[in-house]
């Protein structure tokens, strides 16, 4: 089955602090500060549920969450 | 105890609570009451993995007036029997006074003209529900005062707290293990009691924030002997096809409608009376049979909504509010445009316990959402009701326990086993566990074994679930510490297919979600039994325990199912 591995997209580093509150707040604990760049980055993504809590919290604007789920298989098909 | 030290870091409390959610938060707060050292612990942030925190956070609440008898009937009716009357009354008279202490907290629920604004579920003609202000983020305001509550009473929080087992003395529960999600530094809880709040089971699926939804408490209290119940009856929802989507339970009293790829609203042919307010495990159903007829896909649509009505369905806070303008921005209109729906899983639980909230394991109590009540129907805010008033009451029965009972030693041989078998498959990758999630999705997720459901297909799954029990989970590896939470969930989550596949064969009827296509029909003769699972010695054992009728104040003489009839072609 594809996969559309999408939910958390991006981290912007040209904005990013680094003061980890989207860190914090991820219930799947998907994202981590970087220990070089002192950015947050997404280390974790398909664990990601969307739920959009880092993107709340970022206080730099700096994250984008995609609205579509990641793909899961269904349990009715049409064929 | 020095000689736990070197095996991980040591905490004594009095009350041990695993899972932050609604239910957990409530009985910390309770337990505080009656003792000093109350420990609530969590594997993701303090309240971001409750159920509560993504809901709209109603509650049903037997007011002052009501009465008892009706609401008892209603939720016989809707349960097909299999309902334990006593603990579903002993909740309904306490909801009131958790809505008064969420009051006193600083929550406001709807009113109107200073009385409560009462919501009506799924048909039903007595039972009533709550809801908070703001629309879209009661359940988040609710889990937050709790918090704040709990640490002006001092009560010890530890987020990212995976626990794996739980720890016993002569039979009893004295405690559990548990490692940092992160560092992988290892704990050893001491305690008076343990409680297990761990929410709801999925498969990590396809409704709302369930991604850390893993069945992680109900196999830690099998694991521990306690017995699980009611794992034929899976919960089933409806959802978008490619998006997450919370409160469609609201949308659809209020006229809006599920229809099939010709334009049909087909739920009223299969429910002439309830039509779209159907509890959603028969939505399901009705969806999984016009799809086998070539009438799928489904959606839904919102024209039929009364303008007034649907202005309140679209004023959002919170997530949903950014997620409504996401959606808008590439191009999906969610209330204006019929968008794809499908049926899903929802839950699945749980642990079996008893009115004061004990299973059958001394030191172990079970609060909210992980025990077992309900045969996989779902009146609308019932879960948060229930996990509120049962929390409260666990808090305190297993602090009163903890006062009773002097402290128990741990075995210091029980933890390294723990720690040993924990730690081992820390290492190169062979077989990842995304893998493992998406197998076990594969074998579960299938019309056959979740929703229309026939013993061909029930053992051909269990046979996969065994083959991955054989030749997966042995080859599992994790490359770092995040992988082996994976791991762990994933473990569980294949015990858990496999008990619920097991109570799914033998339940050789049907009845509130559980609906067999070979025996389709309530058999109140051999199948008024609640089905138990637990463990002896490694083997896996299910008995049927019939309902105590005798004891009880009613006897079922209406079904919820007797709605729901399968059309001619």
């Amino acid at each position: 089955m594809p996969r559309r591995l999408i939910m958390i997209k991006k981290i912007d580093p040209k904005t990013c602090t680094g003061c980890g509150l989207c860190v914090d707040v991820c219930p799947t604990d998907v994202l981590r500060i970087d220990e070089g760049s002192r950015k947050a980055v997404i280390r974790y993504q398909e664990n990601c549920m969307t739920c959009y809590n880092c993107e709340l919290e970022c206080p730099c604007d700096s994250i984008f969450v995609d609205p579509f789920r990641k793909a899961i298989q269904p349990i009715i098909s049409y064929s | 105890m020095a000689s736990l030290e070197h095996l991980g870091k040591v905490i004594e409390t009095d009350v041990l609570i695993i899972g932050a959610g609604i239910s957990g938060l409530f009985a910390g707060i309770r337990a505080r009451a009656f003792v000093d050292r109350v420990t609530v612990l969590d594997k993701g942030p303090i309240g971001k993995t409750s159920q509560c925190y993504w809901a709209l956070g109603g509650h049903q609440s037997f007011l002052p007036g009501d009465n008892m008898d009706d609401w008892i009937r209603d939720v016989i009716y809707f349960e097909d029997g299999l309902c334990e009357q006593d603990l579903v009354e002993s909740v309904y008279e306490e909801t009131f006074d958790r809505i008064k202490d969420l009051e006193a907290l600083g929550v406001e629920f709807i009113k109107e003209d200073g009385q409560y604004r009462r919501f009506t579920t799924r048909g039903l003609d007595h039972v009533r529900g709550l809801r908070p202000h703001p629309h879209g983020i009661g359940g988040k305001v609710e889990i937050e005062v709790l918090i704040e509550e709990s640490k002006r009473l001092g009560i010890q929080f530890l987020s990212r707290c995976f626990v794996t087992d739980l720890l016993k003395h002569d039979d009893a529960v004295v405690g559990a293990v548990a490692f940092d999600v992160r560092s992988g530094e290892y704990y050893i809880f001491k305690a008076g009691a343990v409680i297990v709040s761990t929410g709801q089971f999925s498969f990590k699926g396809h409704y709302a924030c369930q991604g850390y939804l893993t069945g992680d408490g109900m196999a830690m209290a099998f694991k521990a002997g306690a017995e699980l119940k009611n794992l034929e009856f899976a919960t089933l929802w409806i959802q978008p096809a490619n998006y997450i989507w919370e409160a469609i339970g609201t949308a659809l009293p209020m006229g809006a409608q599920i229809v099939n790829a010709k334009g049909e609203p087909f739920i009223e042919k299969y429910s002439p009376k309830l039509k779209s307010k159907i509890d959603f495990s028969f939505l399901a159903r009705a969806m999984a049979i016009e799809a086998k007829r070539g009438n799928g896909p489904f959606f839904l649509d919102h024209s039929t909504v009364k303008p007034e009505d649907l202005a309140f369905l679209k004023k959002r806070a919170g997530w949903m509010e950014i997620h409504i303008e996401k959606l808008k921005k590439v191009g999906v209109e969610p209330f204006d445009e019929k968008q794809e729906w499908m049926p899903v899983f929802w839950t699945v639980q749980g642990i079996k316990a008893d009115l004061d909230c004990r299973t059958k394991v001394p030191g172990l109590f079970v609060g909210g959402r992980v025990r077992s009540i309900d045969p996989g129907v779902t009146m609308g805010s019932w879960s948060i009701a229930s996990a509120t008033v049962l929390g409260y009451r666990t808090g305190e029965n297993a602090a009163r326990f903890a006062q009773g009972h002097q402290s128990s030693g741990i075995d210091e041989a029980e933890v390294n086993l723990a720690k040993t078998k924990l730690y081992a498959p820390l290492g190169e990758v062979e077989m990842d566990p995304e893998a493992l999630l998406q197998r076990i999705q594969k074998i579960l997720f299938d019309t056959n074994v979740l929703i229309l459901k026939n013993e061909k297909a029930l053992k051909a799954a269990l046979d996969q679930i065994f083959s991955i029990q054989e030749e997966m989970i042995p080859q599992m590896r994790a490359r770092d510490v995040h992988e082996l939470v994976e791991l762990k969930q994933g473990e569980n989550m294949v015990l858990i297919a496999e008990l619920m596949l097991r109570a799914s064969l033998m339940r050789t009827e049907s009845r509130g979600s559980h609906y067999r296509e070979d025996y389709p029909r309530l058999d109140n003769e051999n199948w008024m039994k609640w089905i138990l699972v637990s463990q002896e010695n490694g083997d896996i054992n299910l008995r049927a325990e019939p309902l105590p009728l005798d004891k009880y104040r009613f006897k079922p003489t209406r079904y919820y199912s007797d709605n729901f009839r399968i059309p001619e072609q």
